[in-house]
C-alpha cells in the first residue's frame, strides 16, 4: 500500500547554521488492509515524515510509493483520508458547508447530501450538519476531521496525533471510529505517542527513535506480550536514551 | 475546476472576514469624510480637494489591504496549517496558490469598487463616468500590482520583509521617472544603468496615476490606457507564475 526507501530529511532554522536532521535513511512498508500505528516520543519526526509522504515537504533522499504504483499523484490523493495534527478549520463554515468544500476539493459530483450523512453518523455527530465548526468542541472538531477524511470512502487513511488532546471520552470515540474502519479493511496508518492506544488498535507497527527506524513489524512481536509501552521502553533503554 | 472555485470561493470569505481588511476599509470611508470636511473649508477647490482626497482613499485602503493579506498569507497557512487539508486533496499546488490569489484580487476589486461607487456618488462636477471608470482601473490595477508583488514575496520571505518588498516596490514604482532623470543629470554611468535599471525591474506606477481632477474631466488616451493594461496584466502574470514556481518547491512545515 506505502513503500517509503531511504527517506531522508534536514532543516536549516537559520541561514548560516548547520542543517538539523530529522530524518535519516528511513524505510518501511505499510500492508493494506491492515491497522500500523507510528510511533516515537515527541520530536522523532512522526510529523515530518508524514509530511513527507503526503507530499508537504519535499524530502533530501528517498523514494515514496504509493498502492504499488510509485509517487502520489492527484488520482492517488483522491484514495487517500488524511487527518493533520491539531488541524484548524475555517470556523465560519457550518460542518455540512466544511464537508461540501472538501467534497468539491476532489471534484465534486452527486450524492454529496447521502455520504455527508453517512459520515456523520459514521463518526457520532448527527443532527450536527447546519451547526457552525466556531460552536465545536475540541473532541467535535477532531471528529468532523476524521469525518472530511472518510467522505470519499478512501482505501487508505493517514492521521497524525487523531487522539492527542483529547479527553477520555474523545478519544474513546475516535477508538471507536478507527475500529470502525479496520472492520471495513481500510488501511490506516496513524502516529500516536499514546502507546496504550496501539494495544488496542494496531496491527503491525513502525517505530522510530530521532529519525532512524527501530522496528517493524507485528505488534504481538514487538509488545512480546508486555504491552507496547514496556517494550518501547526496553528499546529506548537499550539505545541509550534517557527516559 | 470545481476545486479551484471552492478554493475562490472559501478563501474568499476567509479573507473578508479578516479585521485589517474592515480597517483598511474604515480608513477610506474616514477619508473621504475629511475629504468632505477639508472641501467645505475651501472656497473654489471644493471638488477638486474631494477628488485627490477621494482617489487618495482608494488608493490606501487597497494598498493596505494588499499589502497585509499578500504578505501574511503564506505564514498564516503554515501557522493555522489550513493548506495540509486542502493540499491533501487533489489539489495541486499551483492551484492552491491561485485559489488564494483570485481570491485576495477578488476582494480587492469588490472593496474598491464600493469605495469608488461611494466616491462617484460625492463629487459633483462635470466628468464623464467612462473617465472616472479610466481613473477606477488605473487605481485598482496599481494597487493589484502591489499585492501581487507582496503576495509572491511571502512566498520566500518572512511577513515582515515581503511588506517591506510591496512598499518598496511601490515607492520605487512611482519615483521611477525621477531616478532615471537624475540618473542622467548625474552624468555617472553607473547611476544611469542604475536608473535604466530600476524602469526594467520595477512596474512603472507612474504612468498608472491619474487620480487628478485633469485626468477625471479630460480622460486618458487610448494609447496610454492600453500601455497601462498591458503593462499590469504582464506583471500579475509573471509575480503570478514565479510565485506558483516557488511556493511548488516550499516546505510546509
Amino acid at each position: 500500500m506505502l513503500k517509503v526507501q531511504g527517506l531522508t530529511k534536514a532543516f536549516k532554522t537559520q541561514l548560516l547554521s548547520p542543517a538539523q536532521v530529522v530524518l535519516t535513511d528511513l524505510s518501511f512498508d505499510i500492508q493494506g488492509q491492515r491497522t500500523t500505528g507510528f510511533v516515537g516520543v515527541n520530536g522523532a519526526g512522526k510529523t515530518t515524515a508524514l509530511k513527507c509522504i503526503l507530499g508537504f515537504i519535499h524530502p533530501d533522499q528517498g523514494q515514496i510509493s504509493f498502492f504499488d504504483q510509485g509517487p502520489l499523484t492527484s488520482e492517488m490523493k483522491s484514495q487517500i483520508g488524511y487527518l493533520p495534527e491539531r488541524p484548524y478549520y475555517y470556523d465560519f463554515l457550518t460542518a455540512l458547508q466544511f464537508l461540501k468544500f472538501h467534497w468539491d476539493l476532489t471534484g465534486g459530483g452527486a450524492g454529496f447530501e447521502q455520504r455527508a450523512e453517512i459520515v456523520l453518523d459514521r463518526v457520532n455527530l448527527p443532527g450536527v450538519g447546519k451547526k457552525a465548526l466556531r460552536s465545536f468542541s475540541k473532541g467535535m472538531l477532531q471528529r468532523i476531521g476524521i469525518a472530511q477524511a472518510l467522505l470519499r470512502e478512501p482505501k487508505f487513511l493517514i492521521f497524525d496525533e487523531p487522539m492527542s488532546g483529547l479527553d477520555p471520552d474523545g478519544r474513546i470515540l475516535i477508538k471507536e471510529i478507527i475500529q470502525d474502519e479496520k472492520k471495513r479493511h481500510t488501511t490506516i496508518f496513524f502516529s500516536s505517542h499514546l502507546l496504550g492506544d496501539m494495544d488496542e488498535l494496531c496491527d503491525n507497527l513502525v517505530v522510530i527513535n530521532q529519525g532512524k527506524l527501530v522496528y517493524q513489524g507485528a505488534l504481538q512481536d514487538f509488545s512480546k506480550g508486555q504491552g507496547v509501552e514496556k517494550s518501547f521502553r526496553d528499546i529506548r533503554q537499550q539505545l541509550g536514551v534517557r527516559q | 475546476m470545481i476545486a479551484l472555485r471552492a478554493l475562490i470561493r472559501i478563501s474568499f470569505l476567509e479573507f473578508l472576514r479578516d479585521r485589517i481588511v474592515w480597517i483598511c476599509f474604515l480608513v477610506g470611508v474616514v477619508l473621504f469624510g475629511f475629504s468632505l470636511i477639508l472641501g467645505s473649508l475651501s472656497i473654489q477647490e471644493q471638488q477638486r480637494i474631494m477628488a485627490h482626497f477621494g482617489w487618495m482613499a482608494l488608493q490606501l485602503s487597497g494598498l493596505g489591504i494588499g499589502l497585509f493579506l499578500g504578505a501574511n498569507w503564506v505564514h498564516k497557512e503554515m501557522d493555522h496549517q489550513t493548506c495540509l487539508l486542502v493540499l491533501a486533496r487533489p489539489v495541486s499546488r499551483a492551484q492552491f496558490f491561485l485559489g488564494k490569489y483570485l481570491s485576495v484580487l477578488s476582494l480587492l476589486f469588490m472593496i474598491e469598487l464600493i469605495l469608488a461607487v461611494f466616491l462617484f456618488g460625492l463629487l459633483r462636477f462635470k466628468m464623464s463616468p467612462v473617465f472616472f471608470l479610466q481613473v477606477f482601473v488605473g487605481t485598482f490595477l496599481e494597487v493589484a500590482l502591489i499585492f501581487s508583488l507582496t503576495f509572491f514575496a511571502a512566498t520566500f520571505l518572512r511577513p515582515a520583509m515581503a511588506f517591506l518588498w510591496g512598499v518598496g516596490f511601490f515607492l520605487m514604482g512611482h519615483w521611477m521617472q525621477e531616478v532615471e532623470f537624475f540618473g542622467q543629470k548625474t552624468g555617472s554611468a553607473f547611476y544611469f544603468s542604475l536608473g535604466k535599471g530600476v524602469s526594467w525591474f520595477c512596474p512603472n506606477l507612474y504612468q498608472m496615476n491619474w487620480r487628478t481632477v485633469y485626468f477625471l474631466e479630460h480622460g486618458v488616451s487610448e494609447t496610454q490606457v492600453l500601455w497601462v493594461l498591458f503593462h499590469s496584466l504582464g506583471w500579475l502574470l509573471l509575480t503570478a507564475v514565479a510565485g506558483i514556481l516557488i511556493f511548488r518547491r516550499k516546505d510546509l512545515v
